[in-house]
């Protein structure tokens, strides 16, 4: 690739961005979690007449195919919610006439369920099968963990995104325009024919109500393609600086995927950035404890 | 209370008269904000088997499917599905899915 960075920005300089999800798990929430687990847990008590929190099993009459049909008082169930109101106080056995999605609906009730939800205690806790988690107390230190782990995977994804766009459009580079529009041209055709094979029709434009011509449709992914140009060359100069570059074994296991050699290259850098970049972002995020 | 699905015991776990199926899969951000919604729903909605799978580890049956985003939301009554939708979403969209499996 004649086209290369020049200067290529520090990632280190990239301020952390103001909206990335917060990521620390409050005491609070790690009590909303616990009290998820008790609500998974529930009891299914069988009670005489409904109210709100219920779960109410109605027969509902040919209208609906003779199914048993559940009216969630409380829970505004889009279509069900005069059901739900009319419910309210209904006694199992009782007949209510009330509308289901706007239609009207007889409705028997034939069971009445509220749910208790479970007392955590440690047996619930050793029921639970986690390794090394039989306690109350260990159960909390898990689950904040987990958590926590699983939030700052996901903030890490969405920080390494914005770091790579910084580093795309801070970085510096001697551009060869012969070789961009000769990838450019050579990539929207690719791609051009790419579309024809799936079934899409690359003929659609993007605005507009006319059919493209082919030379059209190809000028239009051309201008697609063209801010991934740089992304390219920041990519390869960022695997580089980190001591990554393309071996024999990783050109065979990437070419493998019937990518031309340039594809290849191109597919190798991009994934092994993402992957650096999500590792910074994860260190960021737990420096910013 | 979620039932983990495989491939192998799938069938079996739709033969009710209402379930929901929520198509997973790992390294997917989509799924991870959906999860506590989902269970939230489950431990809510009594009557409704609430189903997960991992369409990593059980490839098959996103072939079988015909799915090809994570994650998807399959709507079964007595064991046909009526209803899917794509993609993460807050509770009351959860529960308009819902509605058009239990009331349509």
């Amino acid at each position: 690739m004649k086209t290369h960075v020049t200067h290529l920005w520090d990632v280190k300089l990239i301020p952390m961005p103001e909206d990335v999800p917060e990521w620390r798990v409050s005491d609070a929430e790690t009590d909303a979690l616990i009290s998820a687990l008790a609500a998974q847990h529930a009891a299914q008590l069988d009670v005489p007449a409904a109210c709100a929190g219920d779960t109410v099993f109605c027969a509902a009459g040919q209208n609906l195919a003779d199914r048993t049909v559940m009216i969630y008082p409380g829970r505004n169930m889009p279509g069900a919610e005069a059901a739900e109101e009319a419910l309210v106080g209904a006694k199992v056995g009782e007949t209510v006439k009330t509308e289901l999605c706007g239609s009207p609906a007889t409705l028997t009730v034939q069971r009445v369920v509220r749910l208790q939800p479970a007392t955590i205690d440690d047996a619930l806790i050793t029921g639970e099968g986690i390794d090394g988690v039989a306690t109350v107390d260990a159960y909390r230190r898990y689950i904040r963990e987990k958590t926590e782990q699983e939030n700052r995977s996901f903030s890490a994804r969405s920080l390494s995104a914005a770091f790579r766009q910084q580093l795309i459009e801070r970085s510096e580079y001697a551009v060869d325009e012969e070789e961009r529009e000769a990838w450019l041209e050579t990539s929207a055709r690719e791609l051009f024919d790419m579309y024809l094979q799936e079934g899409i029709d690359p003929h659609i434009p993007e605005d507009g109500t006319e059919f493209l011509t082919d030379e059209q449709a190809i000028e239009q992914f051309k201008e697609k393609l063209r801010p991934q140009y740089l992304a390219r060359a920041m990519n390869r100069a960022f695997c580089l600086s980190h001591g990554i570059t393309m071996g024999p074994k990783e050109a065979e296991i990437y070419s493998g995927s019937d990518l031309s050699p340039d594809m290849a290259e191109d597919t190798f850098y991009e994934s092994k950035t993402w992957d650096l970049l999500y590792e910074i972002a994860m260190e960021r995020l737990e420096g910013e404890e | 209370m979620i039932i983990q699905a495989t491939a192998e015991n799938f069938d079996a776990l739709l033969n009710t008269e209402y379930a929901v199926v929520d198509c997973y899969g790992d390294f997917c951000g989509a799924c991870v904000v959906l999860e506590p919604i989902y269970h939230a729903a489950a431990a809510d909605l009594a009557g409704i088997s609430f189903i997960e799978i991992n369409l990593t580890q059980n490839w098959q049956i996103a072939e079988r499917f015909g799915i090809d985003a994570m994650p998807t939301l399959l709507f079964f009554r007595n064991g046909k599905e009526v209803h899917r939708v794509e993609g993460s979403m807050d509770r009351a969209e959860l529960n308009r899915h819902i509605a058009q499996m239990l009331y349509n």
